[in-house]
């Protein structure tokens, strides 16, 4: 066995060891956990939505705890400030007795970050966030500070109660590499939920991988070889979100406004090679494309007057986009 | 995870023995597939209109379409889609993407083939595996699971079509589903294929011995159509058209041979040439009529004639010297216009020759050399348009001279000469052996068409021809009857209104019964249907005008069928002018008679 082929191995049994970490505590909602684990060994962010009180929380604090990362959490409010989430320079007393400034790091230097109900900050605050998922580090009085690797923030925002609220704007929505939908829990699953929060206390959670494996697995999942149909496939897929595409299929030239930009693609093609790696290939299959497509691209679709108005769901024309792209680039050969 | 099969540090191109051997097995299944599917989906769009087509001819919706079409097109189109099939473009990468689609191996096959197209090293990281990968599911796969060889809906559908429109036609044509009537046909056509043979090699023979060129080919293509006739190649309505159009071309032949000889006969040179004679005496005879009128006028006056009157009478017994030169060449003219009745060249030539010694002499008078130019004339005028065309210039020439110069002795020789020229071309005549190989031609030709096969092939003079009947080719063979319709039996003829107490037990029916039984019928008139047809009045009533339908054979007559044809297909066109019948069907009838012809 080669080196690649012991560490693909060893790359699915970390996966599996932390996603059965979490699911001794998350009932039900695997795609979710599949989703936000692969955002952090994509090295991406993710925001999650869905109502109160379906676990969004919980699952991030129980990720944090499988892999042995340092967490925070940060309640959004509209009185929330960017330095509370950055940090900021603080006059202190030497041991000298002499006055300095002292940079006193704010809850966005951890590994994990849960900004929760993201949208409840003034723009001012969450493009302060924003910057740091962006480019992983903040700057504060001129000095930039290097945020901890891996860095992974999972937002969390409520569709209902729109009051007060400030959505996040598409250029700030397109930095997230997943949009995960948070669904209510199944009749099985709500049953399993009240035997383990109702009863016995909770299984005790154990860091399976640190940091430094989960930067390893990042590394392994970038060198996944794509052939070049299949990045054509990708490529095809994502322009064919914008409606002045000769790609598009009719449904997105009639109720989209604007596709997604390079970073959808980029989102779709790092998350499918992690997809393939778990699926025990070394090569991007087209089908791995097609799963990673609708969390990577529903949320950089924004439609129009039109498509708001007949409440179109993203996903359904991302679907319409990958029928439309596999049967164009099918191989025809008449049989 | 699969055991990779490679050597760990293998460097250059990935060894893919496996993958592509997998991959030319998918190719050959996808294009045996491909081929299937597409002949089948042909054949079955083809043969179905194919097969409608002939229903709808059957119902009598519309013509009978030509087999050779149908054939043809069904032929045609799954050879166009079999070679459309194998020659369509087919890369190895399709092959793999297809198999990894049908294999369900998430392109572990297709992205082994592109990365190794891209030159990726065997031994780089993750593509050492990814090959690895790929050989061994292209060694697992199963390609008969894969691309499955299966017979589609199409396939029987079209098949089935196909033969039911060959079968259509080709059924018909076998032996054991013939008529009793057609296998007498077919009898009769062999037996008469043999007479033809035997006739068109005898005379060949006698063509070739005599270099008859015209007559030899046309003998050459009789024995090709007997021969035909005698394997039983073609059937009785093919052979007679066939012979129908030899025999046309022959006479057609002869007629363009006749052509060049004599586009006049001589015979209505004779005429022309006769009436201008006449004419010219009787406005001699009326001239000198009046002058002795007049003169008698003036002499009972007591006056003297004026001097032109006189001119003659002042000469010395010139009556009589007239006379004599113009006597000998009304004479000479008047042999001339015999010669020409009989056709005589030599005769011609003494008379010409006889001329030109009277012209030669110098003893006519101005005013009989104008008459002689005048019938010189005439001549050439009757002779032109005949074979002594050549001659008729001549004698136009020299007429032309008597006319425009003085008479002085050098120009009468000049224009005896010319004469006398003439005179040798019209003792040439015709030649001889154009003559006999046109004669032998339409001998041919109509023993043909008559069905006088052992008719001899008139030569004349030799003693082994001759016209009567009862001898063979230059007297050979014995007599022979023409070919009858094998389809007729009994026919028997029944007169409306009259009832019938010696007619038999024949069918009655009208000419839209008549053209019907044509339209269902493929191959001739097999037995037509004897019967009458409504018959009408003539205009002031006092006449009944009545047609008959059925076969002359009903008399026992012994008519040639080619003769009979031609009655036959009056009174039909009559009938279907008179009646009322399908247009459908009209044009039918009228191909049919035209086939025949």
């Amino acid at each position: 066995m080669s080196d690649i082929e012991r560490e693909s191995v060893s790359f699915i049994a970390d996966f599996n060891r932390v996603k059965a970490e979490i699911s001794k505590v998350i009932v039900g909602n695997e795609q979710i956990i599949d989703g936000v684990l692969i955002c952090l060994l994509a090295g991406g962010h993710a925001l999650l939505e869905g109502v109160p009180g379906l676990g969004k929380t919980l699952l991030v604090r129980t990720l944090s705890q499988s892999v042995s990362l340092t967490f925070s959490r940060v309640q959004f409010t509209p009185d929330l400030m960017p330095a509370d989430i950055t940090g900021t320079n603080i006059l202190s007393e030497t041991a000298t007795g002499q006055k300095e400034f002292k940079f006193q790091a704010g809850p966005v230097f951890a590994n994990i970050v849960l900004a929760d109900e993201i949208n409840r900050a003034t723009p001012k605050t969450q493009s302060a966030m924003l910057e740091a998922m962006q480019e992983h580090a903040v700057t504060v009085a001129g000095i930039q500070h290097r945020l901890k690797q891996p860095f992974l923030v999972l937002a969390t925002q409520n569709p209902i109660e729109m009051e007060g609220t400030y959505p996040l704007p598409e250029a700030q929505l397109d930095r997230f590499l997943y949009k995960l939908l948070v669904k209510s829990p199944t009749f099985e699953d709500l049953a399993t939920i009240i035997d383990r929060t109702t009863g016995v206390p909770q299984q005790e959670i154990e860091a399976v991988i640190d940091g430094e494996t989960i930067l390893k697995m990042r590394a392994l999942a970038r060198e996944v070889p794509m052939a070049p149909s299949v990045r054509e496939f990708a490529i095809r897929v994502v322009l064919a979100t914008q409606p002045d595409s000769p790609f598009a299929p009719n449904s997105v030239k009639q109720f989209v406004r604007f596709g997604s930009s390079p970073r959808g693609a980029q989102a779709i093609v790092t998350t499918a090679k992690i997809k393939a790696l778990l699926s025990g290939r070394f090569n991007v299959a087209l089908e791995d494309i097609a799963s990673v497509a609708v969390p990577a691209l529903r949320h950089r679709l924004i439609l129009n007057f039109e498509g708001q108005a007949e409440a179109i769901e993203p996903d359904t024309l991302i679907e319409d986009i990958i029928k439309k792209s596999q049967a164009e680039t099918a191989p025809k050969v008449g049989v | 995870m699969q055991e990779t099969q490679y050597a760990s540090g293998q460097s250059g191109p990935p060894n893919l023995s496996v993958l592509h051997k997998a991959i030319l097995g998918a190719r050959r299944r996808i294009v045996t597939r491909r081929v299937l599917r597409l002949c089948s989906r042909v054949l079955c769009a083809i043969s179905i209109p194919c097969a409608l087509s002939v229903a709808a001819s059957k119902l009598r919706w519309i013509e009978q379409p030509s087999p050779i079409v149908l054939g043809g097109v069904m032929i045609v189109s799954v050879i166009a889609a079999l070679i459309y099939a194998l020659t369509r473009p087919l890369t190895d990468i399709d092959v793999a993407r297809i198999t990894d689609q049908r294999t369900d191996l998430k392109e572990r096959l297709s992205s082994a083939l592109e990365f190794s197209g891209q030159g990726v090293a065997a031994d780089a990281p993750f593509y050492h595996e990814q090959f690895a990968d790929a050989e061994h599911y292209a060694g697992v796969i199963n390609l008969k699971m894969a691309f499955p060889v299966k017979i589609t809906w199409e396939t029987p559908v079209g098949v089935v079509c196909a033969l039911a429109v060959f079968l259509t036609y080709f059924l018909p044509t076998l032996p054991m589903f013939w008529t009793p009537q057609h296998k007498l046909e077919v009898a009769e056509v062999k037996k008469r294929g043999i007479e033809i043979e035997k006739l068109a090699k005898d005379s060949e023979k006698a063509a070739d011995q005599q270099k008859l060129d015209e007559t030899r080919k046309a003998a050459a293509e009789a024995r090709k159509l007997g021969e035909e006739m005698k394997k039983g190649k073609i059937d009785k309505k093919q052979s007679l058209v066939a012979l129908s159009k030899l025999t046309k071309k022959m006479e057609e032949t002869q007629k363009r041979m006749a052509e060049p000889v004599a586009k006049k006969s001589l015979a209505e040179a004779h005429k022309d040439f006769q009436k201008a004679l006449d004419k010219m005496n009787q406005e001699k005879k009326e001239e000198e009529q009046k002058k002795a009128e007049e003169m008698k006028k003036l002499a009972s006056k007591g006056q003297q004639p004026p001097r032109d009157m006189q001119k003659p009478g002042d000469e010395k017994n010139p009556q009589q010297k007239q006379s004599e030169a113009m006597r000998e060449a009304k004479q000479s003219l008047q042999k001339m216009a015999d010669a020409l009745a009989n056709q005589d060249h030599q005769q011609m030539k003494e008379a010409m020759q006889k001329l030109a010694e009277q012209v030669q002499k110098g003893e006519m008078s101005k005013s009989e050399m104008k008459q002689l130019q005048q019938a010189m004339q005439q001549l050439s005028q009757s002779l032109k348009d005949t074979n002594q065309q050549q001659a008729a210039e001549m004698m136009q020439q020299a007429s032309e001279m008597m006319q425009g110069s003085s008479m002085d002795s050098k120009t009468l020789q000049q224009v005896a000469q010319m004469m006398n020229q003439a005179g040798k071309q019209m003792g040439k005549g015709q030649p001889s052996s154009m003559m006999l190989d046109s004669k032998a031609l339409g001998d041919l030709a109509q023993m043909l068409k008559d069905g006088r096969l052992t008719q001899p092939m008139g030569k004349g003079g030799n003693g082994n021809g001759g016209n009567g009947p009862g001898r063979g080719f230059n007297g050979h063979g014995g007599p022979s009857t023409a070919m009858k319709d094998p389809g007729a039996t009994n026919p028997i003829l029944v007169a409306k209104g009259i009832p019938n107490a010696n007619g038999g037990k024949g069918k009655q029916g009208s000419a839209a019964e008549f053209a019907k039984y044509l339209a269902t019928t493929s191959a001739g008139p097999k037995k037509l249907p004897n019967g009458k047809v409504a018959g009408v009045r003539s205009e002031n009533g006092n006449e009944l005008q009545m047609s008959m339908t059925g076969d002359p054979q009903a008399a026992r007559s012994n008519s040639p069928y080619y003769q009979v044809v031609q009655s036959s297909k009056k009174q039909a066109e009559s009938t279907l002018d008179k009646e009322n019948i399908p247009a459908s069907l009209k044009k039918q009838v009228k191909d049919y008679f035209d086939s025949i012809r």
